[in-house]
């Protein structure tokens, strides 16, 4: 007897992306995540799924706006076939969770009939499955929410063919959402495969972990389905949903299915020259492809430019910002005019104050002390309206 | 430019004036009110103003004394040429005309124009503008004082313009640089307030308020989240609480039922052991007292057994002393009747003794009674003779044996007087008479005749008198006198002596000598035998003897038994002798007996004492064993006797012993149920319950609140909105680093500009300031410095340094008064003389009573000052009231005054010296004497009016009259038109004055 269903996790509904301006950007961003649920739907389709599972977090808060979750259900209620669901950290199913709010109840009876909270540690008839969900009933949970299935006497069950799957939300080893999330602790959240009874479950679908990742035989971090955040660490692969054939007593067989549509690009460079300043500009295109509001770079500068390459550069991040959904901006740059640039400002013949005052700055810059900065700003503006004038 | 002369027409107060100057120094002088000023602003007019212009100057030019428009007529040098301007202000018809000495001669408006390109100054400038053209050298009266610095500025192009050409070293900023310093000046004023804040608008100011805002935002999404996450914990927390004080009650309760269950045991047991408690009490009472009864009779009958030992020997020893007391009382008794007996012998030889004691006495005193009698009747016969002597004594004469002396004394005398008398007493005789003879009134008859010893009258019928005087006058009165008088003394000492005679007076005299001896021998006897003592004496025996008769006789009849009495005294001796022994013993009988019977008497005492106390204590001891016995007898009536009291003792001790037996099981079985822990814990738990449920309301209640914080309507994601606010925050706060980064960069740029721009102006400014310490050099000494401040290349202010006196350096406002005029004028002189550069290196400076607040001493040192301008090329021009102060200038003067007028009119100009090139300009210094011509009566009041309304209104005419420069007859005429008018009135004072009437329709000035 087997089973196919779509394991996905981490939606996060409702993420504010509070730091993407402007604000219709922030609402682009915050509408894909909505927009990714009818991909998982079409995959579901497609794979003949009989139910998505999503291993926690399917709301960004667990304190979620009434108008996330009614969009929620809207689109969850289009899906053709079951979503079960544990709470996260994220939307935990502690004291005033949203699973509790007469509001979502009332969204989840209109729009979302197909969608059932597992909000108890106890198993879950499906008929062609037995699921196990392990719900975080806290943000912080210091014990291991898979503790209950050691204890599980299965011949009570007397289901000895159906597929047994289990639904978790954290970290597992040393490995997990604590590398990846931005505030969560490590020592909470905690899940030991290694202490469940061998080959007693036949998936493990686990959540937290935004990548794509195998962490046993039988467990899986499905990841999120639209990333949302600059991927840490180079085997970090969001973006994808797992379609999963899952048989009594045998491996599972898992079909990774990418999902994403926004490009979060992490670009680091060193700028030391025109040139450098023009490999940039290449990178930068080349991970857009000419695209339009659909991707995000975190740019992390560095090294030094003269004042007219500087002003290049500004050039450069004025029109990639237009371009992008956010263009978050290191910049580690020191501006230091060139020596032909100093000669420039320094040596005027005709303009005796604007040479003093250049002369005055630029001795300041070089100090390098608590004022550099600030001599170095003054140098651009200064140079900028000699250009100007 | 340099000023030749200059005439004036129709101009306010001068009908005509005409003044040349000197190409270096000029001094106008004259008093106030003769129109310097005026024709100082007529030449600046003339040069500035258009003519044609009908503007308030134009009005303000005309004359209401002078009929005609206004007219100046200039000549002038510039720019290499001499010019004569003349403009004619008529208003619109008004006319000016600029002639060039040998060249061409323009008019009207092209006539201005070539005037201001000659100038220097722009053409068609408005009417006001016009008048302030050049006033950094026309130095109007009263602003000589002002700050330099609005002059400077107003010419500031220009003297840059100089200032740069001058400077040579001192490179002047850019167009380029002006312009970015004034971008970033401008940027920094748009930035920032005076203070260094962010101005209210700005970029940074905005990102400020962001970053409060969104602070605010942040920290009350928090304050929101952070609620909803306490309400959650609270929510938890709430519910363990109720589980935990659910479970707490059942346990409590259960314990309480225990306690109450053990409670009720305690208390059943209570009551059953208080009754077995009064019962065992009643019965050891029962026990007790029959115990203490049994052992009272026993006591007792100890006791009564013990008095009756104790009383046996008493009772004894009593009768013994009965015995002996009678035996006493029978000894005394004996003892008595033996005393008796002696008493009564004692007496009886008492008694004799006293009887024979009386005999003897009786007989002594008999004796002594006669032999006292005897001797009273002696004494009683001599009294008897004394008697008789002192009768017989008292019987003659009284004459002593003085008396007797005295009259032998007046017997010698008076027979001495009586033969003195006899041989002087003159005899008359009565021989006949016819008539009656009186003799001393006494009829005489004839014959009769009369021994006279008086002084006699004889008168013989009446015929006659004589007057006879024996002895011749009083002789023989007093021998007569005398006799007489010791006659009669005699005659009374006789008389009074009871005598006859002398003689007789001597022989009683003898025989009373002699009885006087007798007495005295008498009366010695009597004294010697003391009769009075001796019938005093015995009287008292007489008594004494009837007294011890009568003793003798009682005794004697008391006593029959006494002897009889002696017949002498020998025989009462012996009696005396016999008793008295017999006295003796009977007294030492009667002490014998005496001494026995109170011996007797003391031991009866003693006895008796002895036997009454044994007595006493016997009764006692008998009373109190009759009591004691009385008493056993009713307790044994009472209780029984010995046995029966013995079984009943037995059987109330067994009665006692079960009932403590049963009280002591009781309160063991009370003591296992701890009854005094029992209330403790009862309250205790009572007190945890009411804990607990309290507790467990305070859970629910706490439950139910989070319960309503937690459950939301959903219009917010609280965690959204602080991700949102926190995100927001960082996003204003990077905005306001960078807007601080950039404002701190503009400021940085406008305060290196500025303080380049500082170096350059000083650099700039110091051929200016140079010539100003040249001029102040002249007045504070060699050591005063000046410094001109050129900021944003605008004068920002002159300073003025005097090391000499240790201030530092002093802004111009901070200044006195005369030092401000000074250091002005050394600014405006610097600055002409910077400025004359592009004038043919000569301008015209005006100073029009400039140095007003200056003294005497200053205004000569000033003269230096102002030489070395003309010295250095200005043309000085000076007006002054006080000409005098500027001697030492060696100005040319040019005197003004107001013109006396003398009925005829003076039209024209008093010139002494007519134009001169100024190549011919004379050597001589003398003053040039313009006079004003006044024209009608009605200038004159105009000039009358002025001058009284800049005197204060009221003026001596006197003063007055010499004020205006007027003889005696014109003033007058004028006073009285005026007078008419009603402008004036007449006032007080010595030669009268006169008052404006209203003196604020005039204006002070005359223009």
């Amino acid at each position: 007897m087997s089973v196919k269903f779509i394991h996905s996790a981490d939606w996060q509904l409702g993420k504010p992306f509070a730091s993407i301006e402007p604000t219709e950007n922030r609402v682009r961003v915050q509408q894909e995540r909505f927009a990714a649920i009818e991909r998982v739907g079409a995959a579901a389709r497609t794979h003949a799924a009989e139910f998505v599972l999503v291993a926690g977090d399917l709301f960004d808060s667990s304190s979620t706006s009434k108008a996330v979750v009614s969009q929620a259900c809207a689109a969850i209620g289009k899906l053709q076939v079951p979503v079960l669901f544990i709470p996260g950290n994220h939307d935990h199913g502690g004291p005033g969770c949203i699973w509790e709010q007469p509001f979502f109840l009332q969204e989840q009876a209109q729009l979302a009939p197909n969608l059932r909270v597992l909000s108890k540690p106890e198993p879950v008839d499906l008929g062609s499955a037995l699921l196990f969900p392990c719900p975080l009933l806290r943000r912080h949970e210091a014990l291991d929410v898979t503790a209950w299935l050691r204890s599980i006497n299965f011949e009570d069950l007397d289901r000895p063919e159906t597929p047994r799957i289990v639904l978790a939300h954290g970290s597992v080893q040393d490995f997990g959402a604590a590398g990846d999330d931005d505030s969560d602790d490590e020592t909470v959240n905690r899940i030991d495969l290694d202490r469940l009874p061998d080959e007693v479950f036949d998936y493990i679908a686990l959540g937290d972990w935004h990548g794509t990742k195998q962490v046993g035989s039988r467990a899986w971090y499905s990841g999120t389905p639209e990333n949302d955040r600059f991927a840490r660490g180079e085997d970090n692969l969001p973006g994808n949903i797992l379609a999963v054939t899952a048989r009594r007593g045998q491996p599972p067989e898992v079909v990774t299915l990418p999902t994403a549509r926004l490009g979060w690009h992490p670009v680091d460079f060193t700028l030391h020259s025109d040139a450098d300043l023009e490999r940039l500009d290449q990178e930068v295109q080349s991970l857009l492809h000419n695209r339009v509001g659909e991707d995000l770079i975190r740019l992390n500068l560095d090294g030094t430019l003269g004042l007219e390459a500087y002003a290049r550069l500004e050039e450069m991040i004025e029109r990639w910002q237009a371009r992008l959904l956010r263009l978050k901006l290191a910049n580690g740059v020191t501006v230091a005019p060139t020596d032909a640039e100093i000669e420039a400002m320094v040596h005027r013949s005709d303009d005796p104050l604007i040479s003093r005052v250049a002369a005055a700055l630029h001795a300041q810059a070089q100090a390098n002390n608590e004022h550099s900065d600030i001599a170095r700003l003054a140098m651009r503006e200064l140079y900028r309206a000699c250009m100007d004038s | 430019m340099r000023l030749i002369s200059a005439t004036v027409r129709n101009y306010r107060i001068h009908r005509e004036v005409a003044a040349e100057f000197d190409p270096q120094r000029t001094l106008i002088g004259g008093p106030n009110e003769c129109g310097k000023s005026t024709l100082a602003e007529a030449i600046h007019r003339a040069l500035f103003f258009p003519a044609r212009s009908t503007a308030e100057p134009q009005r303000r030019m005309r004359s209401n004394i002078h009929a005609g428009q206004p007219e100046v007529e200039l000549v002038f040098e510039a720019r290499g040429n001499r010019y004569r301007l003349t403009k004619r202000f008529s208003g619109q018809s008004g006319t000016t005309t600029l002639a060039r000495e040998g060249g061409k001669t323009t008019h009207g408006s092209e006539a201005e124009s070539a005037l201001a390109e000659i100038l220097g100054v722009p053409d068609n400038l408005g009417a006001k503008a016009t008048t302030a053209q050049w006033s950094h050298l026309w130095i109007e009266q009263g602003h000589s004082g002002d700050n330099p610095c609005a002059d400077a500025n107003a010419q500031r192009d220009a003297l840059v313009s100089r200032l740069q050409n001058t400077g040579g070293a001192a490179a002047m900023q850019s167009d380029l640089d002006a312009r970015v310093a004034a971008l970033f000046a401008q940027k920094n004023e748009a930035l920032f307030t005076k203070s260094g804040a962010f101005k209210t608008g700005t970029i940074p100011q905005q990102a400020e308020q962001a970053v409060e805002r969104a602070r605010s935002a942040r920290d009350a999404a928090a304050n929101r989240l952070a609620e909803l996450h306490q309400a959650a914990v609270d929510f938890e927390s709430a519910v363990e609480a109720i589980d935990q004080s659910a479970k707490a009650l059942a346990e409590l309760q259960k314990e309480q039922s225990t306690l109450d269950e053990r409670r009720l045991r305690i208390d059943q047991l209570q009551r059953k052991l208080a009754e077995e408690e009064r019962a065992a009490g009643e019965a050891r009472q029962a026990w007790d007292d029959f115990s203490k009864a049994n052992q009272g009779i026993l006591d007792l009958a100890a006791e009564i057994r013990r008095t009756e030992a104790e009383i046996a020997p008493d009772e004894e020893k009593t009768a013994r002393l009965v015995e002996a007391r009678e035996q006493s009382q029978q000894a005394v008794k004996e003892a008595e009747t033996a005393l008796e007996r002696a008493s009564a012998a004692l007496r009886y030889a008492q008694i004799a003794s006293d009887f024979a004691t009386a005999c003897r006495t009786l007989l002594e005193k008999t004796e002594e009674c006669s032999n006292v009698s005897s001797r009273v009747k002696q004494g009683q016969a001599w009294v008897n003779e004394l008697a008789g002597l002192q009768k017989k004594l008292a019987e003659l004469p009284k004459v002593e044996s003085g008396e007797l002396k005295d009259l032998q004394k007046i017997s010698t005398a008076l027979t001495r007087s009586r033969a003195a008398l006899e041989a002087m007493a003159t005899g008359v005789e009565v021989l006949s008479a016819d008539e009656s003879v009186l003799i001393g009134g006494a009829p005489k008859e004839a014959g009769q005749s009369e021994v006279l010893t008086d002084v006699t009258e004889i008168e013989v019928g009446g015929v006659a008198r004589l007057l006879i005087r024996p002895g011749g006058g009083t002789t023989l009165e007093d021998a007569k006198a005398t006799a007489a008088d010791l006659e009669r003394r005699l005659d009374k000492r006789l008389r009074d002596l009871g005598v006859k005679s002398l003689d007789e007076a001597a022989e009683v005299k003898a025989r009373r000598d002699e009885v006087t001896r007798q007495i005295a021998a008498l009366e010695q006897r009597l004294e010697d035998l003391g009769l009075s003592e001796q019938k005093k004496r015995l009287d008292q025996l007489s008594t004494a003897c009837v007294e011890i008769q009568a003793q003798i006789d009682r005794l004697r009849r008391d006593n029959p038994s006494l002897p009889a009495i002696p017949g002498d005294l020998k025989d009462a001796v012996a009696l005396v002798r016999a008793t008295s022994e017999q006295l003796n013993t009977a007294k030492t009988e009667e002490d014998q007996a005496r001494k026995g019977r109170d011996a007797a008497a003391r031991k009866l005492d003693k006895t008796i004492t002895e036997y009454n106390a044994q007595a006493g204590r016997l009764d006692k001891a008998r009373s109190k064993l009759n009591e004691s016995r009385t008493r056993l007898k009713i307790l044994v009536e009472t209780h029984g006797g010995d046995e029966a009291r013995k079984n009943r003792l037995a059987e109330l001790e067994r009665i006692r012993n079960e009932t403590a037996a049963v009280v002591e099981r009781s309160r063991q079985s009370l003591e296992e149920l701890q009854p005094g822990r029992l209330e403790g814990s009862l309250a205790r738990v009572k007190r945890a319950l009411e804990e607990k449920a309290g507790a467990q309301r305070a859970a629910e209640d706490k439950r139910l609140t989070a319960q309503t914080v937690l459950r939301r309507d959903g219009t917010q994601d609280p965690e959204a909105d602080l991700a949102q606010a926190e995100a927001d925050l960082r996003s204003a706060e990077d905005r306001l680093a960078s807007a601080r980064q950039h404002a701190e960069a503009i400021r940085l740029l406008h305060d290196l500009f500025k303080e380049e721009q500082r170096i350059l102006a000083e650099h700039f400014t110091q051929p200016l300031a140079d010539k100003i310490t040249g001029y102040l050099q002249c007045v504070f000494g060699a050591r005063a410095q000046s410094h001109v401040v050129l900021d944003n290349g605008e004068f920002q202010g002159i300073e003025l340094t005097r090391p000499d006196l240790e201030v530092g350096s002093i802004s111009f406002a901070d200044l006195s008064g005369g030092t401000r005029e000074q250091l002005a004028a050394a600014t405006r002189l610097a600055m002409a003389e910077v400025l004359a550069e592009s004038h043919d290196g000569c301008l015209p400076i005006v100073f029009d009573d400039s140095f007003a607040y200056s003294d005497p001493q200053r205004v000569k040192t000033l003269q230096d000052m102002l030489d070395l301008a003309a010295r250095r090329g200005l043309q000085v021009i000076i007006l002054s009231c006080n000409p005098a102060d500027y001697a030492g200038l060696g100005a040319r003067e040019v005197i003004l005054s107001l013109a006396p007028s003398h009925g005829r009119r003076q039209n024209g100009i008093a010139t002494p010296h007519p134009p001169r090139e100024p190549d011919q300009r004379p050597r001589d210094k003398s003053p040039t004497e313009v006079h004003s011509d006044i024209e009608d009566f009605d200038a004159l009041e105009a000039i009358f009016l002025n001058t009284l309304n800049s005197t204060g209104g009221t003026l001596g005419n006197q003063s007055l009259r010499l004020a205006l420069g007027l003889n005696q007859q014109t003033y007058d005429r004028i006073k009285n038109r005026l007078l008419a008018s009603g402008q004036i009135v007449r006032g007080k004072g010595k030669g009268g004055s006169v008052s404006l009437i209203f003196a604020q329709q005039h204006n002070k000035k005359s223009y």
